[in-house]
């Protein structure tokens, strides 16, 4: 389900809304999960099986990797008293869960690609390609995956304790001396980590929480009316980012795009759409997450902080995709021995990080590009003292420069494949020859009134417009009308527009 | 649906039981250490567990067995509604008048297809061939479409014009296969028998296409019976079907499935295992041993001493946050009525029809495509988006010339096509790289995780996929071979691509497209021209003739609200087209026919329906074009099978078609013979198709023309460019 669609807004939010503050405190955990499955099974039931089977596996290991199960070998006690999976089990159990959560994602994003690299290999030797088994990619699971991933990665570094622990804890406190059920405490246990993965609002496209910063959240957190205003002036600022400058940002970009030729100034014109649009898209995205989960008391972390405004590659990362870029750092690239093992390894940490984030986000040669471009520009900044080599220049040509090497990355991002990314390459810089007179007509969707008009509003907010994060502190009662009628004239443009997923629900 | 889930909690209880006895089991390191109430406590929940994990699965892989044999039942009837329709089935019960006096005996059936046209046909009894079965009778689909006339009353006759008569035959004929049987919204029958005021007639009857059980599209029961008021002209019984045709035709997607033979035994052994599984999670608790009891903590979960984290004092997001409760209040409010209004005005405005929605939502097992039709039907449906959207969309339109994605609003509010931009600016059609991309658009996905979950439900390895249909797209081999295939049955090919609105009016779409570069085109579309004349295709291309004329009439050739040519275009099309057939004739018995200017009024057009909005406005006033109707005996003609020339079309033929001014009355008005219009207006393939079950159509031919819109060489969104067979050729 999207949060822009008629469904979502008129009848989901409200009934789950509804269903989550009549029941009593005690299983709202439960409503919201069982609101949550209803949304992401929407996409296709079928995927529910893998969510649900994905829960199981990692709450199971998560309670082996700590200690509160034993299977293998005899359990220990931690200093701090704390229970003590021997270290068969604590290897052999995050083994499981990787084996679980990567084999998921390799098999659903990535076997296609494999089969398709493997069919052009064949045919480049002369030999008969293999039938192309088509496997639909199951909507967020990049996403809860990685946090199934932080789960138990956490719970073996010890920098987080499994869901059974707070539970029991909580049960202990509430009730001193009364003895619960374990496995009631067990269900209950399930049941918040089965919330912290499913919650509808950061589900499908994040942002990626861990659960340690979520953990207290789902046991204590308080919904309060002030929470509630915020979250719906998060929400409308979102959506109307998504629906008044997103999606018509997008009609250009995909024209932009899908044309066979383009004069130079198109393809920019085109490509800037582009930039625009993603950043609307999954910005305002964010926005809407971050103000659903206000709306059920939760409380996200920022995703974004203008990452337009940058001045080199590096700040750019800090502000892009926040949660991607922490995941990455804490997983991936610190594990690799981030930059303690010498210059070069830093370099080649950096770039090895990037790719594979890159290739995270799509099974294609383009995201492998695109996160090749980002690594070696981070490495060359790293190089450079983490400071671009643009360094001294005006920080307007700082920024336009940033935008400009981003810019570059959006081609391969958003072209469908490595010819068409070139191609457009090649109309940027004026290097696709002779442009045929029909290249002009696409001009006639690129420069329309209204597209002109969202580009400058959306130029204007990315790189002057103060972030929601920050509007959102103080919310006076003018700025809430405004935003309201935002919000209200954002719902109406919907009904004109036609079916428009965020771009993020493919990754 | 409830059978799933509540398989699936029996799946996860049994599991969690299992799990839960084996973790007691290896805590107790062995039996030999365990109390003995443990003891028990494992086996009942080991055995308890076993018996959910197994009754679950029996019957999640029931349901997952069912889900899949519908799948695949929904499959084989989606291949068969490809088929011709050819012959309906008649079954009678009780008193049969069609067999003791068939000379004076007819059926009348009526149908109203869902675009509101109806037709109505008498079926004389010697038209029907008798089964071998008692009351079953068969008539060709062919001889009832040729009977079929508009509605008739039992006192009046068959009451209809011959334009009526031909509109109804028109529309008889295109229900041509069976998959096009789904517009037709009801069915009324009656037997009539001539010259007697008492006749027993049948208690009930029953239609079924192709003689095909599973194609019964009515069971009706006798409720009426009237005879002639002067008791010697005739009896007449009526039928009537209590479900409607399109309750019929969801039946056909039911499957027969092996009834559960085994359900008292499993809901048995669920409850057994229910009983056991609690028994034994209480004989944990009883079997537990003090809590303070540190000797034997070491086989039970233990809470650590310590709180896990603290929550910190206030949150990032929450930080110096400055929001009044009354202003909090407000943003609530006003939220919970904008986000709740819509649904609960739909519900109160229509409450059988939400309700009715909903019903038909939750009833049936969740799909992927249920899900996603349920979501678009409450979206199209909703009152107050549709209000909104049509207001807003006329402000946006008038202040901005915004379109929307489906129709792009010129400067002088000439309204235009962007899948028509793509064929302009596109990519090339005939490159590898556009096939690709189209093969990757409209290729059905197949949901292998799906398929292997049915797999792993019914234990049949899933069947090979089948080759895409767009594997087989190629936009010159399908013209080669209907060429060959018809100069097989000595029939001369002529294929015509109407060239689209944005090729004829570039400087319209943008005022700074140069003029002196033509008409725009693909860039693939003169190669492909090129190509099929090589091949000996005889191809019309008639856009540089319209661009030159362009200039020189003063009328517009193109409607500037729609995507389609106006009557001016389509005369200058077929001045063209005359002289391109005329040589190829030879010589033929010329017929007369009369020539009259008529207006015609567009209220109704398609790319401003797109957007939702009305003529008549003062930015889309009414616009009005006369044209040149072409009759024969003062009706606007129509020729029939014995035309020698046979033009196959989409949209851009039935232009003006019904009023007798279309593309084929204005050939035969230049060549003096006629021209058989068929023509679908929906996608590329449907005339070949529809022409595949005419073989009488095809019998006197000695021309076949094909029109198509040319922008459809390149669009993604439609049917692949098939090859699709001529019908088979009439024997002597």
């Amino acid at each position: 389900m999207v949060f822009s669609s008629h469904l979502f807004i008129f009848y989901f939010l409200p009934a789950a809304l509804l269903l989550y503050y009549v029941m009593p405190r005690g299983i709202r955990n439960l409503s919201l999960t069982a609101t949550s499955y209803v949304f992401y099974g929407w996409a296709n039931p079928y995927f529910l099986v893998l969510i649900a089977w994905s829960t199981l596996v990692d709450y199971c290991c998560g309670n082996l990797i700590y200690g509160h199960w034993t299977l293998v070998g005899p359990g220990t006690r931690g200093k701090d008293g704390d229970p003590r999976a021997s270290n068969l089990q604590r290897k052999l159990f995050l083994t499981v869960s990787l084996i679980s959560n990567l084999g998921m994602l390799l098999f659903f994003k990535y076997f296609m690609f494999a089969q398709e690299t493997l069919n052009s290999l064949l045919v480049a030797s002369g030999r008969q390609p293999f039938g192309i088994l088509t496997v639909l990619l199951p909507v967020g699971i990049s996403f809860y995956t990685f946090e199934s991933i932080s789960y138990n990665v956490d719970i073996y570094r010890g920098k987080a304790k499994p869901a059974i622990v707070w539970v029991t804890h909580l049960a202990e406190q509430q009730h001193p001396g009364r003895r619960t059920a374990q496995w009631f405490l067990e269900l209950k246990a399930l049941v918040a980590f089965a919330c912290y993965i499913t919650q509808f609002p950061h589900l499908v496209a994040g942002p990626i929480i861990r659960y340690q910063d979520l953990e207290w959240q789902i046991h204590l957190r308080k919904e309060t009316l002030v929470k509630f205003g915020r979250g719906v002036f998060f929400f409308a600022l979102g959506f109307g980012k998504k629906i008044l400058l997103a999606n018509p940002m997008g009609e250009v970009a995909d024209t932009a795009f899908k044309a066979a030729t383009l004069q130079w100034f198109d393809a920019w014109y085109g490509l800037f759409a582009y930039a625009f649009q993603i950043y609307f898209d999954f910005s305002g995205y964010s926005d809407m997450a971050i103000g659903l989960g206000l709306m059920l008391g939760f409380e996200f972390f920022k995703n974004f902080d203008s990452p337009y405004k940058s001045q080199s590659i590096t700040e750019f990362w800090r502000r892009w995709h926040i949660s991607l870029s922490t995941w990455l750092r804490d997983y991936l690239y610190i594990p690799l021995g981030g930059n303690r093992k010498g210059s070069l390894r830093t370099y080649i940490n950096l770039l090895i990080t990037m790719v594979l984030g890159g290739f995270w986000h799509g099974a294609s040669w383009n995201f492998l590009i695109w996160g090749a471009i980002h690594g070696s520009w981070l490495g060359f900044e790293r190089m450079l003292g983490k400071e671009s080599f643009y360094a001294r220049a005006p920080a307007v040509l700082r920024v336009a420069v940033t935008f400009l090497i981003v810019n570059l990355g959006w081609v391969f991002f958003r072209a469908p494949d490595l010819t068409s990314g070139m191609d457009y390459l090649a109309s940027l810089l004026s290097l696709g020859g002779a442009v045929p007179a029909t290249a002009t007509l696409v001009r006639s969707i690129l420069y329309s009134n209204d597209h002109i008009l969202w580009m400058v509003v959306a130029a204007g907010i990315a790189f002057l417009g103060v972030d929601t994060w920050q509007l959102s502190k103080r919310v006076t009662p003018f700025r809430a009308v405004l935003a309201l009628c935002l919000l209200i004239w954002s719902l109406v443009a919907m009904s004109t527009q036609t079916y428009n997923p965020f771009l993020y629900f493919q990754f | 649906m409830w059978f799933i889930a509540v398989a699936a909690v029996a799946n996860v209880v049994g599991f969690a039981a299992i799990i839960l006895a084996i973790v007691l089991f290896t805590r107790g390191n062995g039996l030999d250490a365990l109390t003995a109430t443990r003891r028990k406590a494992v086996a009942c929940t080991l055995c308890g567990g076993c018996l959910l994990a197994v009754g679950g699965q029996y019957m999640l892989q029931r349901g997952l067995y069912e889900v899949g044999s519908r799948t695949a039942a929904m499959s084989r009837l989606l291949g068969t509604l490809q088929e011709p329709l050819e012959t309906i089935r008649i079954k009678t019960s009780g008193p049969d008048p069609l067999r003791e006096r068939q000379d004076k005996t007819a059926l009348r059936l009526f149908f109203r297809l869902t675009a509101g046209t109806e037709v109505a046909c008498e079926v004389p009894g010697n038209v029907l061939q008798p089964l071998p079965e008692p009351g079953g009778y068969q008539a060709t689909w062919q001889s009832v479409s040729d009977l079929a006339s508009t509605r008739h009353t039992v006192d009046e006759g068959l009451v209809a014009s011959p334009e009526q008569i031909a509109k109804s035959q028109t529309a008889a004929r295109r229900i041509a296969r069976l998959q096009d049987w789904r517009r037709v919204q009801r069915i009324e029958v009656h037997i009539v028998v001539y010259g007697t005021d008492s006749a027993p007639m049948p208690t009930s009857l029953e239609i079924a296409l192709n003689d095909d059980e599973a194609l019964r599209v009515y069971h009706g029961d006798k409720v009426n019976e009237l005879s002639s008021p002067d008791k010697s002209g005739w009896t007449q019984a009526y039928y009537q079907d209590s479900s409607s045709v399109g309750q019929r035709l969801a039946s056909w997607e039911d499957v027969d499935v092996a009834p559960h033979r085994l359900g008292v035994a499993v809901a048995g052994v669920l409850g057994a295992g229910v009983l056991l599984v609690l028994l034994g999670v209480g004989l944990v608790g009883f079997g537990r041993p003090p809590r303070n009891d540190a000797a034997n903590r070491s086989w039970e979960s233990t809470p650590p001493p310590s709180r896990p984290v603290a929550p910190p004092e206030v949150t990032p997001l929450m930080r110096d946050v400055a929001i009044g409760r009354p202003t909090a209040a407000f943003l609530l409010g006003v939220f919970l009525l904008v986000i709740a209004f819509p649904a609960i005005h739909q519900v109160i405005a229509h409450p059988q029809e939400e309700l009715e929605t909903f019903r038909r939502f939750v009833t049936a097992f969740p799909t992927k495509e249920s899900c996603k039709s349920f979501e678009e039907q409450l979206a199209r449906e909703s009152d107050l988006a549709k209000t909104v959207r049509r207001s807003y969309q006329a402000v946006l339109t008038r202040t901005l010339h915004q379109g929307s994605r489906k129709v792009v609003v010129a400067s002088d509010n000439t309204l235009f096509y962007p899948e028509s931009i793509e064929f302009v600016t596109g990519d090339g059609f005939l490159s590898p790289h556009f096939a690709g991309v189209k093969r990757a658009t409209m290729s059905p996905t197949d949901d292998a995780f799906g398929r292997f979950l049915t797999y792993l439900a019914t234990g049949i390895a899933p069947a090979p996929l089948e080759r895409s249909t767009y594997d087989a797209d190629d936009p010159v081999a399908v013209f080669v071979d209907y060429k060959e295939q018809l100069r097989e049955r000595g029939i001369h090919l002529v294929v015509l691509p109407a060239p689209c609105k944005e090729t004829m009016f570039p400087e319209k779409l943008w005022p700074g497209y140069p003029t002196e570069a033509g008409p725009a085109l693909n860039v693939d579309f003169r190669k492909w021209k090129q190509r099929l004349t090589e091949a000996g295709v005889d191809v019309l291309d008639v856009t540089d003739a319209l661009w030159q004329a362009k200039s020189r009439v003063a009328a517009p050739l193109w409607l500037k609200y729609d995507t389609h040519w106006s009557p001016e275009g389509v005369e200058i099309a077929a001045d063209h087209l005359a002289a391109h057939l005329k040589p190829l004739l030879g010589h033929y018995q010329r017929h007369e026919y009369t020539a009259s200017r008529q207006p015609l009024r567009f209220v109704e057009t398609y790319l401003l329906n797109m957007l939702e909005l009305r003529t008549g406005t003062e930015q889309f006033p009414v616009m009005s074009h006369d044209f040149t109707q072409v009759s024969q005996d003062g009706q606007p003609v129509h020729a029939g099978d014995e035309a020698p020339i046979l033009l196959l079309g989409d949209s851009f033929t039935e232009m003006y078609d019904a009023a007798g001014g279309g593309l084929a009355q204005q050939l035969m008005l230049r060549l003096g013979t006629g021209v058989q219009a068929m023509y679908q207006n929906v996608e590329t393939g449907e005339s070949r198709v529809a022409l595949s079950t005419r073989p009488e159509a095809l019998a006197r031919k000695k021309i076949v023309v094909w029109e198509f819109w040319g922008s459809s060489l390149h669009a993604t969104y439609w049917q692949p460019w098939e090859q699709v067979p001529l019908p088979p050729p009439i024997t002597r």
